[in-house]
């Protein structure tokens, strides 16, 4: 218990040393565009399936547990808005960014950490190459390009599984359901729900590049590197979610009083 | 199966992706059934579940009441601020919240949470046994790999996430009672007294089987790709990845069918 | 060519190098032999700048090394090929992408003249008709030709092989051996090799070195070493006789 703690800080340290090479890179010697693009590509067309799912039924459970208190006050008209609203601010983004965690975290780890381990990455830096330049980045801003866009598609499904579940569960007709959605659903719930999806986007692809550019120990050590990844991440995204909404109401009782 | 086979030849493609759904998930429903038949016709190896179970309950305990505490302080607020804006006062919150902490959140949490760690780590340490011959080491001694392996690490995992589950939905409401009392101003008998009106005993009873039936799936997930392991570091990655997403796509999917199964019984 | 001077390595509280002390001349094939684990591939990494010492010096062609940043190790890996224990090569790209990358990052080059290099480089590790093919679908064996020629390419003065024979059978084994031994004498190279089979290392080395417990417990030419009193190289003989 008591050895925690500072390890917990040397992680961090090291995780953002890391960060800080990646952004270093970033900015003095960038990537060429095709290799992100590629990564783009690559990523999202692999995880749309997962993610569209995860956000049609994440808005399905919200509706079918909002239905059944929004009933009891009659006030089955609001159904629209509120699990709309609920999906997009909290549960939406967190619960999708758990599945990318497990999709595209996990696959990148393993698929950084097998090169790691079979000494690619050696290999790169034999060859005169950087291996941060040449393959870390184009991942990295990959996976915050694509994730972005993954979060952003599995939440508008989630409004097609919310309106579909209320038609199906609550017997509310679409037309009533998407008419309440833009009385509660304000611009701060649409920005709030963008920021964490750029900030889980971010926590995601420092994560699991770190995690697989840091693997020794062949191929139990790949198999460790992923577990670490999908914890670390799935813990650091509860995390981030609190401090994006608190940040949120911070701000929202800031402008109430300015 | 390239993007471009999909592009040229669109039918050969659904045929062949279906055909390998098919045989996949005949494999997978062949290995639940081997391992059910294990189950029952056997004795369990008592020491390797409790050691599974030392794994899956006490590994994760830190890790699961960490994240659901920052949870139930997000659903608070959210939900009190969402309760503003439509019936313009937060009287509700503490019952709503309570609901949807011992109705969905407790649950889906900790199972997500067990996925990654637990399933994953299944996934992990099966493929690498699988990459290093050892199952196929098993089997030359006689042994069983799917009561030797299997059945400990199911039982233990079901066992395992009952308890996490039960233990996460008690921290989350004490978190909520917390941030109800320092937050928004409801002292702790309103906030108990709001959550009685709203929260019967089957909902706990519902919250326990729904860990249970998440508890029973993760393991079997992993397993089944840790047994269908490629060789090589590429193949142990591949597995672990394959069963955190099948895992939490069935855990989602389960939990949609358990809500609306049970929101019969209300 | 290379001067090692009481290097020493460690990783955590395990100390794998404790003080090596070696001279490699130019134009030698030097086999470095030993154990399991005691190090050999970590001097080799070191050599290339993938590892640093904690201490010592380590001089490559006149130069101290020991304090270079990583991009003062690019003109020093451009003069020292490193062959990887794995065949390494980058699973995404073609046989001929890979052996063309370090011809793209090291040198600008005409796309003509990197076709006329891979060419080369892949006859002269015997391999022909696979350019187009992924690493994926060509045998183990080949995959370490192949990682051979891509180090060739760059047509470095001193080439690391780490453990070029493990995993493969007799019959490759033994092409790769001849391989490395052609190959330093018609580039006219450094080889500095780290392999456990002493019955080639008698054969091809000019210079053997053997390791134990990070340290160099005995070194000679091959004659010099078979009248060696140290145990382990002893029982390397005993090995290398019995097969």
């Amino acid at each position: 218990m008591i050895g925690v703690v500072p390890r917990f800080f040397y992680r961090l340290g090291q995780i953002m040393m890391f960060l800080g090479d990646v952004l270093k890179t970033l900015w003095h010697r960038p990537c060429r565009l095709e290799l992100v693009l590629e990564q783009v590509w690559y990523v999202t067309l692999q995880s749309f399936p997962t993610t569209a799912m995860a956000g049609f039924f994440v808005g399905g459970i919200m509706t079918v547990q909002f239905a059944m208190q929004v009933n009891e006050f009659g006030a089955a008209a609001y159904l629209g808005g509120l699990s709309t609203s609920a999906t997009f601010r909290e549960v939406g983004p967190m619960l999708i960014a758990f599945m990318l965690s497990g999709k595209v975290g996990a696959f990148t780890s393993a698929e950084l950490g097998t090169m790691k381990v079979t000494e690619q990455i050696d290999a790169i830096r034999c060859l005169g190459a950087d291996p941060i330049q040449e393959v870390i980045l184009p991942r990295f801003l990959g996976i915050i390009i694509s994730s972005f866009f993954l979060l952003t598609g599995g939440l508008m499904l989630s409004v097609v599984g919310g309106a579909t579940l209320g038609v199906l569960f609550a017997g509310i007709n679409p037309q009533e359901y998407v008419r309440h959605i833009p009385t509660i659903m304000g611009w701060p719930s649409i920005l709030s729900g963008i920021v964490k999806c750029l900030s889980y986007a971010l926590v995601l692809a420092t994560i699991c590049t770190y995690m697989g550019y840091f693997t020794t120990g062949g191929a139990k050590g790949v198999g460790r590197a992923v577990v670490s990844t999908s914890v670390l991440t799935m813990v650091t995204i509860v995390v981030f979610d609190w401090g994006t909404s608190f940040l949120g109401q911070l701000m929202l009782s800031w402008f109430a009083i300015g | 199966m390239t993007t471009k086979q999909l592009i040229q030849n669109p039918f050969a493609f659904i045929g062949v992706l279906l055909i390998h759904t098919c045989r996949d998930a005949r494999a997978f429903l062949t290995l639940v059934v081997q391992t059910l038949f294990q189950l029952v016709t056997h004795l369990p190896r008592k020491k390797e579940t409790i050691q599974q179970l030392y794994f899956v309950a006490n590994g994760s305990l830190w890790t699961i009441i960490f994240c659901v505490c920052f949870a139930a302080v997000v659903t608070m607020l959210e939900s009190s601020f969402h309760m503003k804006l439509v019936i313009q006062n937060d009287s509700m919150v503490p019952g709503f919240a309570s609901l949807l902490i011992l109705r969905e959140l407790g649950a889906i949490v900790t199972a997500l949470l067990l996925t990654s760690r637990i399933g994953a780590g299944m996934a992990a340490e099966i493929g690498s046994m699988k990459v290093t011959e050892q199952i196929d080491a098993l089997k030359m001694l006689g042994i069983n790999p799917i009561r030797f392996l299997i059945v400990p690490r199911l039982i233990a995992s079901t066992i395992g996430c009952v308890l996490l589950s039960i233990i996460a939905n008690l921290v989350c409401i004490f978190a909520a009672m917390i941030v109800a009392d320092q937050f928004l101003g409801y002292s702790n008998g309103m906030f108990l007294t709001a959550m009685r009106r709203f929260v019967d005993f089957q909902d706990i009873i519902f919250a326990s089987i729904k860990a249970f039936c998440f508890g029973f799936v993760i393991p079997l997930v992993s397993c089944y790709f840790g047994f269908n392991c490629r060789t090589g570091a590429d193949g142990v990655g591949r597995a672990t990845t394959q069963s955190v997403v099948f895992a939490s796509v069935a855990i989602i999917v389960l939990d949609f069918v358990l809500s609306y199964t049970f929101s019969y019984f209300y | 060519m290379i001067k090692y001077k009481n290097l020493v390595k460690s990783f955590g509280t395990r100390t794998v190098l404790k003080g090596i002390d070696l001279h490699i001349k130019a134009g030698e094939i030097v086999f470095i032999l030993g154990t399991s684990g005691t190090g050999k591939s970590v001097l080799l990494k070191n050599t290339v700048g993938l590892l640093r010492p904690d201490s010592g010096e380590i001089w490559i062609d006149g130069e101290n090394v020991s304090g270079y940043s990583e991009e003062q190790f690019l003109s020093i890996r451009k003069k020292c090929g490193m062959v990887f224990q794995h065949p390494a090569l980058f699973d995404s790209l073609t046989i001929y992408e890979n052996i063309a990358y370090g011809l793209r990052k090291h040198f600008s080059m005409a796309e003509n003249e990197i076709e006329r290099r891979v060419e080369q480089a892949l006859s002269l590790v015997n391999l022909d008709n696979i350019l187009s093919k992924r690493p994926g679908e060509i045998s183990y064996g080949m995959q370490k030709r192949v990682s051979l020629a891509r180090t060739v390419v760059l047509q470095p003065k001193v080439l690391l092989f780490d453990e070029p024979t493990t995993g493969l059978d007799p019959v490759t084994t033994n092409s790769i051996n001849t391989l490395i031994q052609s190959l330093s004498r018609k580039l006219n190279t450094t080889s500095m090799v780290v392999s456990h089979d002493m019955q080639c290392a008698l054969k091809i080395a000019d210079h053997i070195v053997v390791l134990d417990q990070g340290q160099v417990v005995d070194q000679g030419t091959p004659k010099q070493l078979l009248e060696s009193e140290v145990p382990l190289v002893r029982d390397f003989l005993e090995e290398a006789r019995n097969q």
